[in-house]
């Protein structure tokens, strides 16, 4: 699967459609082998060649988050709009005009799978889905497989989307019309069926992305812990923390109740042992003695003694791992928190490196140290800007005209040449 | 027979499936740069006077000339100049006769 590009308009502090775009555009790097790494092919009949990472920039509040919530919404829509009918609330239109707030939100996104290129969008706003649409295009011309109104199937290809009339036939038959709701999404739907073979695939296409907040959450520390129980994937966790020079020997996620506490610990932390069991990690570290030798291992609580920088390595490690192996997308907003700049350029280097056959990477940061034509392609560097009006603007280096192929994106950036930095006040006035 | 057309019937134009049915393109190079300024002037109040002004790319400099030749203001820039880690779009400096 590969992402070509996603839109979204009238979405938060999007007012027109803007558009993510993966694909790789005609022009020369100052280095070749930014060029030749940083971007990887398919047979696909377009000759598109994809990008392998993408970072995005702006100021506080210039609305890079809510391009994630864009994509984190339309997918989360799609993968759960049939059996949670609340899930429609996370749509929120562009409020700060008249002519948008009670307009719907639009969502398109362009894929390959198997060089079979797939156009899916669809309008909604918090209550209902408007409009839904699928197009396909496994050879020369782009086919319509679908396109729903309202309630209703408008178009439909019953040659090249047969699975389409199959459902089609049984919402005819289905009195109480209980299999399409107002807002529940047809494709969703379709895919669930036994007979929705393109729809499942298209389905699990998009399900695969990965969307991950670079200040971590519960569930990913959850999920890097339950890692460590396969020997493989604990093997590339420890690489990769051995990799971020972080100093730890080994890790483990250990069982506890009740029982195996110290009989002096807080009531308040016994209560959370009470009737389960809880995992803890535990990682080792070199102890040395007087003359520097190696005693043995020493064994740490993960959570309280590693530092924040270690716990996101931990968090990030697997998902890293997993989007690689299987040439998947990941999308890590907040990228830079609490990272150092050289860790963070090293996750860039791997996901741009000719070893990697196909990931792509969608970043947001303030981390001006990766504005380098030595790391990336004009293309592949974003800006996001709010105009007076409150509207956010996606834009990408690769439109500036007169860019020497030497210059040095990020001093320029910083100056202000590219626009997307905060207007600062003077500070020194509030000492006054 | 009708001839056979892939245009658009208005009243579909703004159709949500019809929104958006290319492929986006890059649009090489057609975005100006903000051009980077630098000012340069021999007391505070102009430094306050030019930073008032919400422009992104701008440098202000002040420069106590302690009582020395406007000539040397001129110094001055040329230095700051050639110090510099970008190369100014427009350098001026504000000169007060009294």
């Amino acid at each position: 699967m590969e992402l070509q590009e996603f839109s979204f308009g009238n979405f938060r502090s999007f007012k027109e459609i803007n558009t993510l775009n993966l694909a790789a555009a005609k022009l020369k790097s100052k280095y070749r082998h930014v060029d030749e790494d940083n971007l990887f092919s398919t047979d696909n009949s377009e000759n598109i060649s994809f990008l392998k990472s993408k970072a995005i920039y702006g100021a506080n509040a210039s609305g890079k988050s809510n391009i994630i919530k864009a994509l984190v919404t339309f997918i989360r829509i799609l993968k759960s709009s049939v059996k949670d009918d609340k899930v429609l609330n996370m749509v929120d239109s562009f409020r700060l005009s008249t002519e948008t707030e009670n307009e719907p939100t639009f969502f398109q996104i362009i894929f390959w799978d198997e060089n079979t290129k797939y156009r899916y969008g669809f309008e909604l706003d918090d209550e209902n889905i408007f409009s839904e649409w699928l197009y396909g295009k496994p050879g020369k011309k782009e086919m319509c497989y679908f396109i729903r109104e309202g309630n209703e199937i408008i178009e439909l290809d019953k040659t090249n989307f047969s699975e389409g009339d199959k459902l089609n036939s049984l919402i005819s038959d289905d009195a109480d019309n209980e299999l399409f709701r107002n807002n529940s999404l047809f494709l969703s739907t379709l895919s669930s069926f036994g007979f929705g073979k393109i729809s499942k695939r298209i389905l699990e296409s998009i399900s695969s992305f990965t969307i991950i907040s670079g200040l971590g959450h519960q569930g990913m520390y959850a999920y890097a812990g339950d890692s460590l129980e396969d020997e493989e994937k604990k093997r590339n966790i420890l690489d990769f923390l051995k990799k971020g020079d972080i100093g730890i020997e080994d890790l483990n996620s250990v069982e506890i109740s009740n029982k195996d506490l110290p009989e002096d610990v807080e009531d308040e932390i016994r209560k959370d042992f009470e009737n389960k069991k809880r995992k803890l990690l535990l990682s080792s570290r070199k102890k040395f003695d007087d003359k520097n030798n190696f005693v043995e291992n020493e064994t740490f609580s993960f959570s309280i003694h590693e530092s924040e920088g270690t716990q996101k390595l931990f968090e990030l490690s697997p998902f890293i791992y997993r989007t690689l192996k299987e040439s998947k997308v990941l999308i890590i907003d907040e990228f830079d928190a609490r990272f150092h700049p050289l860790l963070t350029q090293k996750i860039l280097e791997l996901f741009n490196s000719k070893e990697n056959k196909g990931a792509q990477l969608i970043v947001t940061t303030h981390d001006t140290n990766l504005l380098s034509s030595k790391l990336l392609r004009r293309d592949q560097i974003e800006f996001v800007e709010k105009d007076s009006y409150g509207v956010s603007h996606l834009y990408s280096l690769a439109e500036f005209k007169g860019i020497r192929n030497d210059a040095s994106f990020e001093k320029d950036y910083i100056h202000g040449k590219y626009g997307a930095i905060p207007f600062l006040g003077k500070f020194k006035n509030i000492l006054d | 027979m009708p001839k056979r057309t892939k245009a658009i019937k208005v009243t579909d134009r703004k159709k949500p499936w019809l929104k958006k049915v290319k492929a986006s393109k890059y649009k090489l190079d057609t975005k100006v740069q903000n051009k980077t300024i630098l000012i340069v002037g021999e007391g505070q109040t102009e430094k306050l006077y030019f930073e008032s002004f919400p422009v992104l790319s701008l440098t202000v400099e002040a420069i106590d000339l302690q009582g020395q030749s406007k000539q040397k203001l001129i110094e001055s820039t040329e230095e700051i100049v050639k110090s510099a880690d970008i190369e100014y779009d427009a350098i001026w400096c504000v000169l007060t006769w009294t």
